[in-house]
């Protein structure tokens, strides 16, 4: 009960932090929907000859990749690049002074910080998806906001073992960046996963990659119905939480916090 | 006692780069160590309520040994038990009996105001709300706490965060409250207020504090007992008298007089107690003796008109200073 007390107050609290800027949000509200904009003339463009691409017709991919931009704006949170930087100042010191495990801080922070722009950011995508006439169309809300969920727990989990390698790598550009592209073209964000051959279809789905974005917003959009995927999704969630846990173990057990 | 430290030993490794390319390479496979030894073999005990000084210079291995207690770090060797705990395998458990101030990092939350952190920091400890109300009484009191309660920590002057940063690592009402170096930057006036509050807590509540400064006011107003350390080795572990008593040049009897001093010189030295004396500036010094008296001194040194005397006794500082330097005389000697 302390415990979720306790992250409770985190995410609040990170959520206030991340919500304060004002400026700071409109410009991000101004330049996601300036973003939308492109992507509605390039997906425009890209089937101006043909009705039909990939078994997808223009308002069901647009509304694809569209949905992917936002997942991706709103539950990718930065705890690598928190991690990373708190490690590297040696802050970590203060927080394992506190009764709380490194992970579920971390994760507590992510889910105020998501909470926050999700408060600012879906009106932004509702006003889109009003002017280029999409919808969301989910069969099941619950199983599409559990794999939201589920989504979220994978996303944080590969940014918070990222953020580890803090301990090993004084920069973590190229890997935070490289993780960012591999997690969005491969995870359905930048083109829907109908795009890529069959064969390399059924293997994104098997391994965890489908289910960064691909799977939420199949789920979303009704592309998807059954559970099978969720169940899937959840596996790999639960994979990932035992391997940042062992992560974060191993790491401590390490861990040099150099001068004072 | 309540801090228990038994041969501590802490090790650090670093690799040796190669000095040729196919060292390097080989170095990939098979890679070379150098050891720094930060802390070796430290041990001592620190009974409940006792306000204890870690010294030593920089680099002597001060805050590693304040890291293996507070169990951010592991020992090499050796053993640490406070509180009954071991304070790296119990971690989580541990810190709910500890307080922590690191002087150059910060608990608070930079963007929020200070109420907020100080709720965020009770939600984490679980510290019930009459515990609460009564650990901050004493900073809102003394400290004034309220003057900027409602304010962004970014706001703060250094001297206000600080006193927050205390605040904060006494919030839970911990059994041992670890300071590394909590005065680092303030003014006199901040400084003399945050010692007043530390010492408050250590003599009313009992709180056991251990400090790391380098400020010798600190030492001096907050702690009866001193550990030295010095390359990692504990050099000095005893009361400040007794340490002022046996460090440094001793105590002498200082006069200034109107008369001829090295023939005053020549006379003391002449003395059957055979005691030490040497000129210092316009001051002829000899060295206090109870074979010497004061009575007699004075009825020695009367023909030579003394204008003034007074007994001299080296700062803290200066004993403090004098015995860094042996230890790095000795260290060069070693060399």
């Amino acid at each position: 009960m302390s415990t979720l007390r306790a992250c409770y107050q985190l995410a609040l609290a990170n959520g206030r932090v991340t919500a304060t800027d004002r400026k700071g949000r409109l410009i991000i509200c101004v330049g996601y929907l300036l973003g939308m904009w492109l992507l509605y003339w390039l997906w425009r463009g890209l089937y101006l000859n043909d009705p039909s691409r990939a078994g997808l017709d223009f308002a069901t991919a647009l509304t694809h990749v569209a949905t992917a931009q936002t997942l991706f704006a709103i539950i990718t949170t930065p705890a690598d690049w928190r991690l990373a930087r708190e490690i590297r100042s040696g802050e970590v010191a203060s927080q394992l002074t506190q009764p709380m495990n490194l992970a579920l801080r971390h994760g507590a922070m992510a889910l105020g910080a998501v909470a926050a722009k999700a408060l600012y950011m879906l009106p932004a995508f509702a006003l889109f998806l009003w002017w280029a006439g999409l919808n969301l169309a989910p069969s099941s809300w619950p199983v599409a906001l559990a794999s939201l969920v589920c989504s979220f727990v994978l996303l944080f989990c590969l940014a918070f073992i990222v953020g580890l390698a803090g301990f090993l790598a004084t920069d973590l550009w190229g890997i935070i960046a490289s993780k960012d592209a591999v997690v969005q073209f491969l995870g359905g964000a930048l083109i829907p996963l109908a795009f890529f051959p069959p064969a390399a279809q059924t293997l994104l789905h098997v391994l965890p990659f489908a289910h960064f974005f691909n799977t939420p917003v199949a789920y979303l959009t009704g592309q998807l119905h059954g559970p099978e995927s969720l169940l899937i999704q959840a596996c790999w969630a639960l994979a990932f939480m035992l391997f940042a846990h062992l992560a974060s173990l191993q790491v401590q057990r390490k861990l040099v916090v150099f001068g004072a | 006692m309540l801090i228990q430290a038994d041969a501590l030993n802490r090790v650090y490794r670093s690799p040796l780069p190669g000095q040729s390319w196919g060292e390097r390479f080989a170095r990939l496979v098979r890679p070379k160590w150098s050891e720094t030894h930060s802390v070796r073999d430290v041990s001592f005990g620190i009974a409940r309520g006792e306000c204890v000084a870690l010294v030593g210079p920089n680099g002597a291995g001060k805050s590693t040994t304040i890291k293996m207690l507070t169990g951010i770090l592991a020992p090499s060797s050796g053993r640490v038990s406070v509180a009954g705990f071991d304070p790296q395998r119990d971690r989580r458990a541990y810190v709910k009996h500890i307080g922590v101030v690191f002087g150059q990092r910060s608990q608070l939350w930079w963007d929020l105001p200070v109420q907020d952190s100080f709720r965020i920091l009770q939600a984490l400890f679980a510290v019930p709300e009459a515990t609460y109300q009564q650990q901050l009484s004493l900073f809102r009191r003394e400290g004034g706490l309220d003057e900027f309660w409602l304010r962004p920590v970014r706001t703060l002057s250094l001297g206000q965060r600080m006193l927050c940063e205390i605040a904060a690592s006494f919030l839970h009402a911990p059994e041992v409250v670890f300071l590394d170096e909590p005065t680092i930057g303030l003014d006199l006036e901040m400084k003399a207020r945050m010692r007043g509050l530390i010492r408050q807590i250590n003599r009313d509540a009992g709180t056991t504090v251990l400090i790391t400064s380098h400020d010798v006011g600190d030492i001096e107003k907050l702690s009866q007992r001193l550990l030295l350390i010095d390359h990692g080795q504990l050099k000095f572990d005893g009361s400040l008298a007794h340490f002022r008593q046996s460090a440094g040049d001793g105590h002498w009897w200082a006069a200034k007089l109107g008369g001829d001093r090295d023939a005053a010189q020549a006379l003391l030295a002449a003395h059957p107690a055979g005691l030490a004396v040497r000129h210092n500036g316009d001051w002829l010094e000899v060295a206090r003796d109870e074979r010497l008296p004061l009575p007699e001194l004075l009825q020695l040194l009367a023909p030579f008109a003394i204008h003034d005397i007074k007994p001299v006794e080296q700062s803290l500082e200066e004993l403090l200073h004098g015995f860094y330097l042996a230890g790095k005389v000795g260290a060069r000697e070693a060399a």
